[in-house]
């Protein structure tokens, strides 16, 4: 059940709770398919890392009329870090929109950063939202100079909702997506509290990109940390996990956005971490055990050539239910699968707050809070929820969304046991240096941030 | 095969006039499998230098009239022209052509030029001739309104599509829309006897636009060479309107160049480059 590479040490895997299958019953159960990579051992985290693609960025800011004041100030101080972040090798472009689309840089080699953060400085709040406009703009901007061994990436800051040309989320997400395949990727940042999340995850996950949202340029932080740290540490890319059932098998990767299918994009993986994908095994009673399942990644390295892992099968023993029932289960595996399951919960849970439905929605978390078998990390999740729906019901809702799609695609550690057998701390002073394998409390909150998020601790 | 900036065969102390910068830019094009339409002229140098996209030439030193560009400004000609070629408007261009502290240098340039020769699937993509304007938001174009050429002869842009991208090449392009409307002017509306002297008067009209201008002048080149093979009742000449925009139109031996022809004629074509506008 295991591939492993000799040359490059990584590794695709497809793990179950239990090492058998009940004889000659019809089941459905989820599976976990992983990919590692392992550590990198020339040089540490934090430091200029050469081996990442150089990055084509186009910063997009939305300076609408609604963005005036604190949401256009921390898009801003986003985008300054961004820029003061960058390698000297990466270039920058820098789009703003309100009801007109404005080129403030074209793309340009970050040789003056001092330079361009004084062109952001002068940016001032405008009129409507032309959303797709501006993005497609900042797209333009790097699109000509895609090419396998750059990174091409749009990061769109906005607090608002399109409310002016292209509208539609799915149309815009299906634009998105095709300028993704073609190599320019997008991440969305929601400022304030009336942006459309529903919108900005789906450019996202459409872009291939991430989604970020929060307050201040410090509640970013760790989002853009964490979105650099991996593209920094990347040993793949643009992975693309695909998997077949086997005769009377039919297997769905639960994707991030709550769609199934064979196939589903994993992102970008660092080195010294591991990508999950949940998959659905609906097993009939006429199978053959074995190949229950196929899974294959399909991937690019650094420098832009393309890797494959797998075919991996899955081939389980049958056996009969007193030897099964005996058979001790994964602890890892099984919470693996629960926090996919909560990620399911959430995204029900959201699409319940959006229809208005909000009373039932808060009453949904509540029961989360102690449901059985789940992780700490869920359990807390939700209880910060709740409490945070007393002070801000509108941010609570947004937290749900972002909470549920980060129980599903997070990076986790190499180690399956340490992820997710030990719910350890991660606070602001006990956090490991790799931001992105922290379990984080709160979305949308930055873990320096005084008051509610400190509450019931910063992180877990 | 050599990366374009490597095929440059200029002295590095080269210099010469604007007809020789656009020969010596036309022959490099060529050389690296640019078909015709690329090529440039030495009024698209002064175009593009009224533009402000070319650096200022030197003063040749025994003739102080007489203007020479050099190195930088063949670079700056030869990536001006791909790109307008490929839908960039030259605001654009521009943008690429100059860092933090002016225009690019020689070795910036190749490096554009290794980078931008050939159009990436991304820019194909969202390849529009819009440029950034009031009216750009409140109309969000589709993507892929137009094929780009094809750098180095053989690069089939529909074949780099995906299937799905490649379909949408067969939606009507804005483009094509007014190419159309204005065969249409020509060909069913307007009699005149000399077309280029409407377009050259009216060339006079302060208020024209560069670009409209240019495509004006074209125009009238188109037109005259036409009378000049003389003696035919009817026929067909190819007009390119601007870098982006060619019709094919029928001169007749009917035109007649009366007041009232040549204003049709320069009001239809305004108000297609208006409409244009408008809906980008």
């Amino acid at each position: 059940m295991t591939q492993h590479n000799p040359t490059n040490g990584l590794k695709l895997d497809i793990l179950t709770l239990k090492p058998g299958l009940p004889s000659g019953q019809a089941l459905k159960t989820k599976v976990l398919v992983r990919v590692v990579a392992p550590e990198q051992t020339d040089s540490p985290i934090n430091q200029e890392q050469t081996q990442r693609a150089p990055i084509d960025l186009a910063v997009v800011i939305d300076r609408s009329g609604s963005m005036t004041g604190e949401p256009l100030d921390a898009a801003i101080g986003c985008a300054e870090k961004l820029i003061q972040s960058l390698r000297s090798d990466d270039r920058v472009a820098i789009v703003t929109f309100d009801s007109e689309v404005n080129v403030v840089q074209p793309l340009i080699a970050l040789t003056e950063r001092e330079v361009l953060c004084a062109k952001l400085r002068q940016i001032q709040a405008g009129g409507n939202t032309a959303l797709f406009a501006g993005w497609q703009e900042g797209a333009r901007q790097i699109a000509p100079f895609t090419t396998a061994n750059r990174i091409s990436r749009v990061i769109l800051l906005t607090d608002g909702q399109a409310n002016n040309g292209l509208t539609d989320p799915e149309a815009i997400a299906e634009k998105v997506a095709e300028l993704a395949r073609a190599g320019v990727t997008t991440s969305t940042v929601g400022l304030g509290g009336k942006f459309n999340e529903t919108l900005l995850t789906k450019i996202a996950d459409a872009g291939e990109g991430q989604a970020h949202y929060g307050q201040t340029p410090e509640d970013l932080e760790d989002g853009f940390a964490e979105e650099f740290q991996i593209l920094n540490r990347a040993r793949l890319r643009k992975l693309t996990l695909r998997v077949s059932g086997g005769r009377g098998v039919v297997a769905n990767i639960l994707r991030r956005d709550g769609s199934r299918g064979d196939s589903a994009k994993l992102g970008t993986l660092p080195h010294g971490a591991a990508l999950d994908a949940i998959v659905q095994l609906e097993i009939g009673a006429e199978r053959h055990a074995g190949g229950l399942l196929s899974a294959t990644v399909d991937a690019l390295d650094v420098a832009g050539n393309p890797v494959t892992l797998g075919p991996v099968v899955l081939s389980l023993p049958e056996l009969n239910s007193a030897e099964l029932e005996a058979l001790p289960g994964n602890p890892a595996i099984a919470a693996a699968i629960s926090e996919s399951d909560f990620a399911d919960e959430f995204l029900r849970i959201h699409e319940l707050a959006q229809n208005g439905r909000v009373a039932e929605a808060l009453a949904a978390i509540r029961a989360l809070r102690n449901r059985p078998g789940s992780t700490e990390w869920a359990k807390r999740t939700a209880r910060y929820i709740i409490d945070l729906a007393d002070d801000d019901l509108e941010s609570a809702i947004k937290e749900i969304s972002y909470s549920g799609r980060s129980f599903r695609s997070r990076t986790r550690e190499a180690s399956l046991n340490e992820a997710y057998s030990i719910d350890y701390m991660l606070d602001a002073e006990t956090a490991k240096p790799e931001v992105y394998l922290s379990k984080k409390l709160g979305s949308g909150r930055s873990r320096k941030r005084s008051g509610r998020e400190e509450k019931p601790g910063a992180g877990i | 095969m050599l990366k374009p900036a490597a095929r440059i065969r200029l002295p590095g102390d080269w210099q010469g006039t604007a007809e020789e910068l656009a020969s010596s830019a036309s022959v490099f094009l060529a050389d690296c499998g640019f078909d015709a339409k690329f090529f440039c002229t030495e009024r698209l140098v002064r175009y593009y230098l009224s533009r402000g996209v070319l650096t200022q030439p030197e003063k040749d030193p025994v003739d102080r009239r007489k203007a020479l560009f050099g190195n930088l400004q063949f670079r700056q000609l030869v990536l001006t022209r791909l790109l307008a070629e490929r839908g960039w408007d030259l605001e654009r261009v521009q943008g690429q052509l100059v860092g933090f502290k002016g225009p690019k240098s020689i070795g910036e340039l190749d490096e554009l030029l290794n980078q931008l020769a050939e159009p990436s699937q991304a820019e194909q993509l969202l390849f529009q001739s819009r440029r950034v304007s009031p009216g750009l938001a409140s109309q969000d174009v589709d993507l892929c309104s137009d094929e780009m050429p094809g750098p180095f002869g053989k690069s089939s842009p529909r074949s780099m599509l995906s299937e799905s991208v490649a379909g949408q090449h067969e939606r009507q392009s804005r483009r094509s829309v007014i190419a159309r409307k204005f065969v249409l002017a020509a060909r069913e509306d307007v009699t005149l006897r000399r077309l280029a002297d409407v377009v050259e008067k009216t060339l006079a009209d302060p208020s024209l636009h560069p670009d409209e201008a240019l495509a004006l002048r074209e125009l009238a080149q188109m037109a005259r060479l036409a009378f000049k093979s003389g003696g035919k009742k009817e026929r067909w000449t190819r007009v390119r309107l601007a870098p982006w925009c060619e019709v094919n139109l029928r001169v007749g031996g009917e035109i007649v160049n009366d007041k009232e022809s040549k204003e049709y004629i320069i009001s239809e074509f305004r108000r297609i480059i208006s409409d244009y506008d408008s809906v980008l």
